[in-house]
C-alpha cells in the first residue's frame, strides 16, 4: 500500500542520509583521484551493495518487530499483506537508491571514459534485490532472525574449519575430487562461462529474484490471519 | 440544575438522576418549560453512560414531568408547577433515609418523630 | 430484567492463555453486551491486557476462542480490527521519529469512517501538539494521543487499556467525560480494564473482575448493588460465624457483639442466613464500586 512505502520512506530518511553522504564522499575522493591523473576507478571494483540490502530489512522492521504484538499489527490489514506490503516499500526505496547510484556511477565513468554498458552491468541489481527479499523474509519469518544467522554463521565457519582440515589429507582429497558433485558444478560453472553475457545477465539477475521472492512468501505466511 | 450522584446510594443511577430531577422541580430551581441539559451535556457533566440518562429521561417523559420538543430539547412539562406529587415522592425518599439511619443508630420510629417535631418546632421560634 | 436474550459486542469461550508456565488467562467466558460500558477489573498482570490483545488478534490463544460482534477474531482479524478503536497499555509508540499529526494522518488512512473534524476537535481540547515528533511528547500527551486515534473513526467497539494511567490528574476526569460524550454521539460498546476503579464509578454499568487470569465475577451494576452489600449484625456473646460467612474483611468490634462484613447474595437470602447463623441484621448498605470489586475478588480468591 501507498501509505506503507510513504512510512517506510520516513523512517529510512537517516538511512538514505548516510548513503547520500557516503555518495558525496565517494564523489570527492574520485574526483581528487581524476584531478591528480589517476583512473578514477577500476573496473574491477565491486560495490557491497548486496551486504547493504540484506541488512536493510533490519532497519526496515526496527521499529515493528513481527512477532510481538506491535503497533503495525493493530491496523485493520491482513496481516501477511501487511508484512508483504512493508517489504515492498522498502524495495522501493532500494531500488530508488539504486537507480540513483547507478546514475551517480554512470557520470563518473563517463568522466573516466568507461562505456555505460559495462557500467551498468557492474552494479548488482539482481543480487541485491535478491538478498534483501532474503534478508526481509529472515526478518519476517523467523522470531530470532539474529540468532539463526549467527547459527548460521558458526555453521559456515564449523564447514570451513573442517573442510580445511580434511584437505590436508591427500587421500580425503583425491575422494573429493572423483565425487559426481564435483564434476557437476564443475559443468554447470563450464556452462556458466559459456552462456553469452546478456543471458548470463538475465539468469543471474531473475533466478536470485525468483529465489528471493520464494522464500519470502512462506515468511510473510507465518502471519497470514486465516486459521 | 445541579446534580449530585451518590454512590453509595442503593438505588440505580438511572433512579438517582430522575429524583435529582424532581428535586430541582419541587425546590423551584426548575420550573415549567425550562429546558434541561441534553442527554449529551449530562452524561458528560456526571461522567455517566449516556443510556442511564436516556433512561432516566424516558421514565420522566412517561411519568409527564418533562417532554421532548422536536429538534430543541427536553423540556420540564408545563402541567409541572412544584406539585404535590413530586413533593410527596421526595418525602417518602428523605422519611425512608431517615428511618434507615434511625434504625441504625437503635432508634425507633416514635422516637424519632417526637424528635423531628421538637427539633422543626425550635427551629421556628 | 425483560427477559430478552442480549445482543453481545464480545463474548469468548473458554479463552486460555499460556507463556511458558504462567497462566495469562485461564478459561475465560466474557460476555460483554452490545452497548455496555464494561470495566474489566484486575490487579497488574491478571491478564487484562491480554484479553485484549486477544480480541485484536495480537496474540494467539492457548485455548479457548474469541468473538467480537459474532467475527471469530482468529478468522477475521482485520475485519474485526476495523471495527475497533484500541487504547494500549503502553505509552510508547514504536514511530516515535514521526510528528504526532503526520502519525494521525497514517492511521487515518487505514479506517474509512476516519472523523477528522472529531480528531481535530479533540486533539484541541486535550492539547496535544502536532507538530512535534511522537517521541519529544510528554507520557500523558503520547496517552491522549493514543486516545484520540481510539475514538476518531468512531468505532463500535473501544478498547481502553488503563485509560486515565499517564494522564495529569487533572485531565483524567475531563478525558473520562469526552468519553461519555463521545458514547452520547456514537452508539459503543467500551471495554476499560482498570485498576483505578473509582475513577469509572459513575461510568461503568457493567464489572468483570479477574484474579490471576480467571473471571471470578461478571454481572450488571445493578445486580452488584443488589448483591454485593456491607451488612452490620448483632450477634450474642461469644458468636462464631459459620463457615460459609467466614469471608475475609470481617470486622468485629471490641465487645464482639457487632460485627460488620461484606456479603456476596441477594439481600433476602444472605438475611435469611444470618439470621439462620443466629445474628440480627442492624444495617444494609451498598458499596462503592471498588469496594464491591475487592470483594468479589476476594471471593474468588477464597474459592479456589
Amino acid at each position: 500500500m501507498l501509505e506503507q512505502v510513504r512510512i517506510v520512506g520516513l523512517s529510512l530518511r537517516i538511512a538514505g542520509l548516510l548513503v547520500a553522504a557516503v555518495l558525496a564522499v565517494g564523489t570527492v575522493m574520485i574526483g581528487v583521484d581524476l584531478v591528480g591523473g589517476g583512473r578514477g576507478f577500476d573496473a574491477d571494483d565491486t560495490f557491497p551493495t548486496a551486504l547493504i540490502s540484506f541488512l536493510l530489512p533490519f532497519a526496515v522492521w526496527k521499529n515493528d518487530r513481527p512477532f510481538r504484538p506491535v503497533f503495525l499489527w493493530t491496523l485493520p490489514v491482513d496481516r501477511r499483506q501487511l508484512a508483504l506490503a512493508k517489504v515492498f516499500a522498502g524495495l522501493v526505496w532500494l531500488t530508488a537508491a539504486l537507480t540513483i547510484f547507478l546514475a551517480w556511477l554512470l557520470a563518473l565513468g563517463l568522466l573516466a571514459g568507461v562505456s555505460p554498458a559495462l557500467t551498468f552491468m557492474r552494479v548488482p541489481f539482481g543480487a541485491t534485490i535478491a538478498t534483501y527479499l532474503f534478508g526481509s523474509a529472515l526478518v519476517v519469518g523467523l522470531r530470532y532472525p539474529l540468532r539463526w544467522l549467527l547459527g548460521a554463521a558458526g555453521v559456515f565457519f564449523l564447514v570451513g574449519s573442517l573442510s580445511q582440515a580434511l584437505e590436508s589429507y591427500s587421500g580425503v582429497q583425491s575422494l573429493l575430487g572423483s565425487s559426481d558433485l564435483y564434476y557437476a558444478t564443475e559443468n554447470a560453472r563450464n556452462t556458466w562461462q559459456t552462456l553469452p553475457g546478456l543471458a548470463r545477465w538475465a539468469l543471474g539477475t531473475f533466478l536470485p529474484l525468483g529465489a528471493g521472492l520464494a522464500a519470502l512468501w512462506p515468511a510473510a505466511s507465518r502471519h497470514k490471519e486465516n486459521r | 440544575m445541579l446534580v449530585n450522584l451518590d454512590p453509595q446510594d442503593a438505588r440505580p443511577l438511572y433512579l438517582q438522576i430522575m429524583d435529582e430531577v424532581r428535586r430541582a422541580i419541587v425546590v423551584g430551581t426548575l420550573r415549567a418549560e425550562d429546558p434541561l441539559p441534553s442527554v449529551r451535556e449530562l452524561a458528560g457533566e456526571l461522567v455517566v453512560n449516556p443510556r442511564t440518562v436516556s433512561q432516566a429521561y424516558q421514565e420522566l417523559e412517561r411519568e409527564g414531568v418533562i417532554y421532548v420538543r422536536r429538534g430543541q430539547g427536553t423540556f420540564v412539562s408545563p402541567s409541572v408547577r412544584r406539585g404535590a406529587g413530586e413533593r410527596r415522592s421526595l418525602a417518602m425518599a428523605v422519611a425512608k433515609r431517615a428511618l434507615l439511619e434511625a434504625r441504625r443508630n437503635g432508634i425507633g420510629a416514635e422516637e424519632l418523630v417526637t424528635m423531628i417535631q421538637k427539633l422543626a418546632a425550635r427551629e421556628d421560634e | 430484567m425483560s427477559g430478552l436474550p442480549e445482543s453481545f459486542a464480545v463474548t469468548t469461550h473458554g479463552l486460555s492463555m499460556r507463556y511458558g508456565k504462567q497462566t495469562a488467562l485461564d478459561s475465560v467466558d466474557l460476555r460483554i453486551p452490545e452497548g455496555a460500558v464494561y470495566v474489566l477489573i484486575g490487579a497488574n498482570g491478571a491478564g487484562k491486557s491480554t484479553a485484549m490483545k486477544v480480541l485484536l488478534n495480537l496474540e494467539h490463544p492457548s485455548a479457548g476462542r474469541a468473538e467480537v460482534f459474532g467475527l471469530d477474531t482468529a478468522g477475521h482479524g482485520p475485519r474485526v480490527r476495523a471495527q475497533v478503536g484500541y487504547m494500549p497499555e503502553s505509552h510508547e509508540h514504536p514511530y516515535g521519529w514521526m510528528t504526532a499529526g503526520r502519525l494521525i494522518r497514517h492511521v487515518a488512512a487505514h479506517y474509512p469512517a476516519w472523523d477528522h473534524a472529531y480528531a481535530g476537535r479533540l486533539i484541541e481540547v486535550l492539547g496535544v501538539r502536532v507538530q512535534r515528533r511522537v517521541g519529544t511528547l510528554s507520557k500523558g500527551e503520547k496517552r491522549r494521543l493514543q486516545f484520540v486515534l481510539a475514538l476518531a473513526h468512531r468505532p463500535p467497539l473501544l478498547l481502553l487499556d488503563e485509560p486515565t494511567d499517564g494522564f495529569d490528574p487533572m485531565v483524567r476526569n475531563r478525558t473520562l467525560a469526552y468519553l461519555a460524550e463521545h458514547l452520547a454521539d456514537t452508539p459503543t460498546t467500551v471495554v476499560i480494564a482498570t485498576h483505578h476503579i473509582h475513577e469509572v464509578e459513575s461510568l461503568a454499568d457493567h464489572v468483570g473482575v479477574l484474579s490471576a487470569g480467571r473471571l471470578v465475577a461478571q454481572m450488571s451494576r445493578d445486580e452488584l448493588r443488589r448483591t454485593v452489600l456491607r451488612y452490620r449484625v448483632e450477634v450474642p456473646e461469644g458468636w462464631e460465624a459459620p463457615p460459609e460467612l467466614r469471608t475475609p474483611g470481617l470486622r468485629r468490634s471490641r465487645g464482639g457483639r457487632e460485627v460488620q462484613w461484606t456479603l456476596i447474595g441477594e439481600e433476602r437470602d444472605v438475611t435469611a442466613r444470618l439470621a439462620a447463623a443466629g445474628a440480627t441484621v442492624r444495617d444494609v448498605t451498598p458499596l462503592a464500586l471498588e469496594e464491591a470489586a475487592l470483594a468479589l475478588l476476594a471471593e474468588g480468591e477464597r474459592l479456589d
